[in-house]
């Protein structure tokens, strides 16, 4: 078939018409941006929606305020909606634009939700209310800035605030108790040599010693990061995740973590099966004893503690120089915010300070929550892993220590640095080669590498 | 004449409608966002066939539409040959209980590819199914966990397709066979043919419109495969079993990018006409 003149004009005008329009809207201003903002509430009835991806007794904890709420305000109903979180990533974006918008979003940090929707002008900017209701002082110092984005949505940690958390999440050691005392292994650990020999020594002795379920690909990619924690500068890396101009992936602290970690594999530190064990699974065999640790984050907490009932403790991955500050991966968990396009952004804006405030720091800890607040919210069951759970967390933010998720750094962070990790620990690529894929997405994507 | 084919055009514009409404519009759509940069909310810039040419150049996205031609074998040359097989069998042999045994080898298309695929994940675990199978057998030094290993993990897979596209295609083809008629076989035995001969000069011929029929169905169930990886290995390890299918979700859900998504999406759907066409074409003239 030839092209002739009839179909390169036929293909010109379809060309036409479709650069005509574009897919998507323009940002657009909140409604009554640059209006006062203020703690007073309405009158009249008011409705709120809520959604919100928090399982369990997290999201039963949400529910209990809302209703709390309502009690001191009878006027005001917040209405909760959940959605599990892998449908709510998908269509939170959709949700926020349209019509019909909930009034409240829980959006997670970065670019897995809050970047594109800063970018679109659907979230609020959370300053005044900041100023207003005093949050720098409530929340330890660091916490605020994982929900703050510059106005165009490209970098995070600094500008706008955009979110407020209700607790927190961090990755450490799940130890189990009774093969530590088996094996004469003690903890805290005083520093990495100490758990590489405690590794050792549960090798040596017939035992997995780290379980791993690693078939969803992130599960590894924690162990990795709790690693970069200890070797990388802080700095370096909180400026890595934040997309921050010179930052890089390819320096010595992380190539020594790297390394550490293939290391593991290599030597039979980690399951063999990890790759192909499902994370849930995973947990499930280190609760029926296979496995003297995990490196795992808090979400896994409350089964470990059901199942294993006194048998579990929680531990920091310790500095690689001992009596170095605390530091693990994590973070706040997934920040709420204030939609560009309620009616009401300062009942919104009240309810969301409500949820934080000290008095309701109890019902959040109950329901599963590590605190983000400076308060005393309660003290968890002795000889748990809750227990070493907390005071890790404690730990870590008195030393300012929180590392953040690797995965922040750009949109496809995750599909590029998880899949590497699988490869790492299966000996299917090399340290060297992790870094300079990841570093290579990082600089794509930030356009500043 | 004219006024009777305009009826007939009336008849079939209820059916064209819908199809058009939920087919070709959102095909139309999908090609018109893939000329497109844009991440799904904000205003989208042109970018021409950019898309295209970068995710032909991305090697992920090439090993996935490699790994489809592996799932082309296992879910669909491997069912079709292995339900030829089973059906001509079971045609042959008066057997007891036939229909137990095609219910049981169908049942597999009646299950959800949820099901089916955290079933088989289950089964593929390190301490699943399969190993226990082989250390009962004495190979506990084949046990491994399947679906982590970077060489087995995609057959693995591919093997589940087989398992599931089987019975759909014996079914076809039994119903086939039934169809032949039957004087054909006994002028065959009456020349002295044996039972392979049979199939080659009665059976198969026979079943041309249905070896047509079950090949378009398995090549597109394998190469839009999608649910089977989402919930078995999501393209683990590393990207040993990602399919294209999966790269679209990745990248329309996952990562924001919504035109190279759909470019993706546009050259999958040219991928499977073409496979289809030809198909169709070679089982019309020749056999």
């Amino acid at each position: 078939m030839t092209l002739t003149t009839r179909t390169i004009a036929g293909l010109a005008l379809i060309a036409a018409t479709v650069t005509a329009c574009a897919p998507g809207a323009a940002p657009t201003e909140a409604p009554d941006a640059g209006k006062a903002v203020s703690s007073a509430l309405p009158t009249e009835p008011v409705t709120l929606t809520l959604s919100h991806f928090e399982e369990g007794g997290q999201g039963k904890a949400i529910e209990q305020l809302a209703a709390k709420y309502q009690q001191l305000h009878p006027n005001i109903t917040i209405k909760p909606t959940y959605t599990a979180f892998a449908d709510y990533g998908k269509n939170i974006k959709l949700q926020m634009s349209s019509e019909s918008a909930p009034d409240i979003a829980q959006a997670g940090q970065a670019q897995t939700m809050q970047g594109p929707l800063v970018q679109a002008g659907l979230l609020r900017p959370l300053d005044e209310y900041a100023k207003l209701y005093g949050w720098s002082e409530r929340f330890k110092p660091g916490l605020l800035d994982q929900a703050r984005f510059s106005k165009d949505g490209k970098t995070f940690g600094t500008g706008e605030l955009y979110g407020i958390a209700l607790g927190g999440n961090l990755v450490g050691i799940y130890y189990n108790r009774d093969k530590l005392a088996k094996l004469g292994i003690t903890t805290p650990f005083k520093d990495l040599a100490a758990f590489q020999d405690a590794l050792a020594k549960a090798k040596a002795a017939g035992e997995t010693p780290i379980q791993l379920g690693n078939l969803e690909a992130w599960p590894g990619n924690h162990v990795l990061s709790d690693l970069i924690a200890q070797y990388e500068p802080h700095e370096n890396g909180l400026n890595w995740v934040y997309g921050r101009k010179g930052a890089t992936f390819d320096s010595p602290g992380v190539q020594q973590a790297t390394k550490t970690l293939a290391e593991w594999a290599k030597a039979g530190y980690i399951d063999s099966s990890a790759n192909g064990t499902s994370d849930s699974d995973g947990v499930g065999k280190f609760i029926k004893g296979k496995g003297v640790f995990m490196v795992s984050g808090s979400w896994n907490r409350s089964r470990i503690d059901e199942n294993m009932d006194g048998k579990a403790g929680f531990t920091a991955m310790p500095p690689v120089k001992a009596g170095d500050p605390v530091r693990a991966t994590g973070a706040t968990t997934s920040p709420f915010s204030i939609s560009a396009k309620t009616k009401y952004p300062d009942v919104a804006a009240n309810f969301i300070d409500f949820m934080t405030r000290p008095e309701n720091a109890a019902t959040l800890f109950q329901g599963g929550y590590l605190p983000v607040a400076e308060r005393d919210a309660g003290e968890p069951k002795a000889g748990s892993a809750q227990e070493g759970l907390v005071e890790t967390w404690q730990q870590v933010l008195a030393d300012d220590g929180l590392a953040l998720y690797l995965d922040w750094a750009t949109p496809s962070m995750g599909d590029t640095l998880f899949p590497a990790v699988q490869q790492l620990i299966a000996g299917k690529t090399t340290p060297d080669k992790l870094i300079s894929t990841v570093q290579e997405n990082w600089a794509d994507e930030r356009g500043n590498g | 004449m004219r006024a009777n084919s305009r009826v007939a055009y009336l008849y079939i514009l209820p059916g064209f409608l819908v199809f058009a409404l939920f087919v070709l519009v959102p095909l139309g759509h999908t090609a018109w966002l893939s000329l497109y940069d844009w991440d799904g909310i904000t205003l989208g810039t042109w970018t021409g066939l950019d898309n295209y040419t970068e995710q032909l150049a991305d090697p992920d996205v090439r090993t996935a539409f490699s790994h489809s031609m592996v799932f082309l074998f296992f879910f669909a040359a491997l069912p079709v040959g292995l339900g030829l097989v089973l059906a001509s069998v079971l045609s042959r042999f008066r057997l007891r209980g036939l229909g137990f045994f095609r219910t049981v080898i169908f049942l597999p298309q009646v299950v959800t590819a949820v099901v089916v695929g955290i079933a088989w994940r289950w089964m593929y675990a390190d301490e699943g199914t399969i190993n226990q199978l082989l250390s009962a057998v004495g190979l506990d030094g084949l046990a491994r966990a399947w679906l982590g290993d970077f060489t087995w993990a995609l057959p693995a897979l591919g093997l589940v397709g087989t398992w599931v596209m089987s019975g759909l295609c014996m079914v076809l083809f039994l119903a086939g066979i039934s169809k032949i008629d039957a004087s054909l076989y006994e002028a065959a035995r009456v020349d002295g043919a044996g039972p392979v001969r049979e199939f080659f000069a009665v059976t198969l011929p026979g079943l041309k419109q249905e070896m047509a029929v079950g090949l378009t169905l398995t090549t597109i169930a394998a190469l839009r495969s999608f649910d089977l990886v989402y919930v078995t290995t999501g393209g683990g390890p590393g990207n040993a079993t990602n399919v294209p299918g999966f790269e679209i979700y990745k990248l329309a859900f996952r990562q924001g990018a919504v035109g190279e998504a759909c470019a993706v999406a546009v050259m999958l759907t040219v991928l499977i006409f073409t496979v289809v066409l030809l198909i169709t074409r070679l089982l019309r003239e020749k056999l």
